[in-house]
């Protein structure tokens, strides 16, 4: 047992993360919440709330419905909008020294380039997550992220607007997640993070109706967590750019299995609703295990369990040409793990 | 800034049927906690087992910031409502708080507090508050019946004597609480604020005799949530401010405590 360094730094599709937890989309606003129980800054990134084109004022109430080890939500993106978050939540973001990913929701793919064209230049972020599991108004209400011809289309044109590094989060809900990520990544996707919510619902047999206003909503939390870990696991193994992995992480333990699955980062999402401070919670268990097992380098523990990884060790390939958002940089991994433990513990219960 | 601790469980008596009053020592939760506001509390077993897995908030029903203690009364509803019940004196709950907003203190009095079933919650906490200011108040309670009737001791503690109102008849006066305060209103009672908890037909009788009889009125509100904390959006109610919709509030920083002409029922 040594008491030396552990290094957490990553690089995420030419995001620089200073250890490799973000907050997920979605389940820390722009992070106002949040700082009232720890410094922002002490997170690899927060990755802000869905933000829209035009200010949203969300579904009406119920909006949540907690079900076995987790919950559905149907908010309905409610947010003020991309002009009042470059406005007035950024700004505060970097007061707080925190890095910033905008995670960014179009209904159209019109809506995507505009978003990303906004955000191009704005101070303080360093890259933007497409969320891309919203209806395509264009074509019926069909989700951009059911096929890969029209998630590709998303990646497309948001990579045309802006020079930012671009993280595309992928839905759970599809036929084949490794078909989506290569797709994604061919598109120019930078990383690939995943998974946003299941879909499910839950019925109030009293009522003899279902509990939330739209019938179904998005399932998160430690429910979601073995389908979240398989469809990391897959992706690490079939493209090369980088994946932030989430679904239901809410220990040191439960990151730890996401990064040896091949996440490079993960997100911390419904955890923080019953541990505001779980995000810092599973940066510090990280690296005193990191530190106790003898690694000197995140990196190094990356991917250990998926012997068939493509997905890079928390860094990003070099790319051509000049990149706007971020730096690739940063000295490389080492080739092999810096320690020889077995690393054969299940992920349980604790 | 609300804090993150483990509080040690004091005393959890059934007070009522299916109703359960929970005595908690835990300082830092305590101190700075106010009337109205209200705490997580975290699943017994938190954080190893995550099943159930949301924080139930609770309204403060009694707080004691020199002691560092505090109460919390919930009915049983659920498997989370029923694993607390089922704590004993000793055992440790993990508690986030204070949160949310409190009642407005310095609302003019005379003060009415009119609590329906486990809505009642908040006002003794409210009741102690006003007290220690010196604000003149009454409190109406009103349940189905009897036996349900809630708080009325921890009133009587406050040398405050509650008027009663029952569905059935049982005690006090024969009908809703609203209809008690109804009546307290014809009968000349001179309230200047109307401070009220319980289901919402109740609040919303509560809203329309405070603007018929121009009292000021906050009700306290209650909503499914998930952080408690403002992040994630679930506890939305539609507001209207000078008679036009004004979007949504969430009740875990914008309430629970809400004035009543903002709020909408519907």
């Amino acid at each position: 047992m040594t008491a030396r360094e552990v290094s957490l730094a990553v690089e995420v599709g030419g995001v620089r993360l200073k250890n490799p937890v973000v907050t997920a989309s979605g389940c820390a606003g722009y992070g106002r919440e949040y700082a009232r129980f720890y410094p922002l800054a002490r997170l690899g990134a927060v990755v802000v709330k869905s933000t829209t084109l035009e200010p949203r004022l969300g579904n009406p109430p119920p909006r949540v419905v907690e079900t076995p080890a987790g919950m559905l939500n149907s908010i309905g993106l409610q947010n003020p909008g991309v002009d009042r978050v470059i406005s007035e939540e950024i700004p505060w973001l970097r007061e707080q020294g925190a890095t910033i990913v905008v995670n960014v929701a179009g209904f159209s793919l019109r809506e995507y380039a505009e978003l990303a064209r906004r955000l191009d230049r704005v101070e303080g972020v360093s890259g933007l997550e497409l969320n891309i599991s919203c209806p395509n108004v264009e074509r019926q209400g069909t989700s951009f992220c059911t096929r890969p011809d029209t998630a590709r289309d998303v990646v497309r044109v948001a990579r045309e607007a802006t020079g930012l590094p671009l993280w595309v989060k992928l839905s759970p809900n599809v036929a084949d997640i490794g078909e989506m990520a290569q797709a994604v990544a061919e598109a120019g996707a930078d990383a690939i993070s995943l998974i946003n919510t299941l879909v499910g619902m839950a019925i109030d047999v009293d009522a003899r109706r279902p509990v939330l206003p739209r019938g179904t909503g998005g399932l998160s939390g430690p429910a979601i967590r073995p389908v979240a870990l398989a469809m990391v696991y897959r992706v690490a193994q079939v493209v090369e750019v980088p994946v932030v992995g989430m679904g239901g992480i809410a220990t040191a333990r439960d990151a730890l299995a996401f990064l040896l699955a091949g996440a490079s980062a993960v997100a911390v999402g419904t955890a923080s609703f019953s541990n505001p401070v779980a995000a810092v919670d599973i940066v510090e268990g990280i690296e005193s295990y990191l530190r106790e097992q003898g690694f000197s380098d995140v990196r190094a523990f990356v991917g250990l369990a998926n012997p068939d990884l493509r997905a890079p060790r928390g860094v990003t390939p070099a790319r051509a040409g000049p990149r706007p958002g971020g730096s690739p940089g940063g000295p490389a991994p080492p080739a092999c793990p810096a320690a020889e433990t077995p690393l054969g513990q299940e992920e349980g219960p604790g | 800034m609300p804090a993150i601790a483990r509080a040690r469980l004091l005393a959890n008596r059934e007070v009522a049927p299916g109703h359960y009053r929970m005595d908690l020592a835990c300082p830092a939760v305590t101190e700075g906690a106010l009337a109205g506001q209200f705490c997580n509390l975290l699943m017994p077993g938190w954080p190893l087992t995550v099943d159930p897995l949301l924080p139930r908030p609770m309204s403060y029903h009694s707080l004691d910031h020199a002691a560092g203690r505090f109460a919390v009364l919930f009915q049983v509803v659920g498997r989370g409502t029923a694993l607390l019940s089922r704590l004993e004196p000793g055992d440790g709950v993990h508690v986030v708080g204070p949160l949310g907003r409190p009642f407005p203190l310095a609302a003019p009095d005379p003060w009415v507090l009119v609590g329906g079933g486990v809505g009642v919650a908040p006002l003794l906490a409210l009741a102690q508050a006003g007290r220690a200011r010196g604000a003149s108040l009454e409190v109406l309670v009103g349940a189905q019946s009897a036996p349900r009737l809630l708080a009325v001791d921890g009133f009587r503690a406050l040398d405050l004597e509650p008027r009663l109102a029952t569905d059935d008849g049982s005690a006090g006066f024969a009908g809703f609480v609203t209809d008690l305060l109804a009546r307290r209103l014809a009968d000349g009672a001179r309230y200047r604020t109307v401070f009220a908890c319980g289901p919402v037909p109740m609040l919303r009788r509560v809203q329309a005799l405070a603007t018929d009889h121009r009292l000021s009125a906050y009700l306290s509100l209650e909503a499914l949530m998930a952080c408690g904390v403002g992040a994630c959006m679930a506890c939305v109610r539609p507001v209207r401010r000078d008679g036009e919709a004004a979007g949504y509030l969430r009740l875990c920083v914008d309430g629970p405590v809400v004035a009543a002409g903002e709020v909408v029922f519907d």
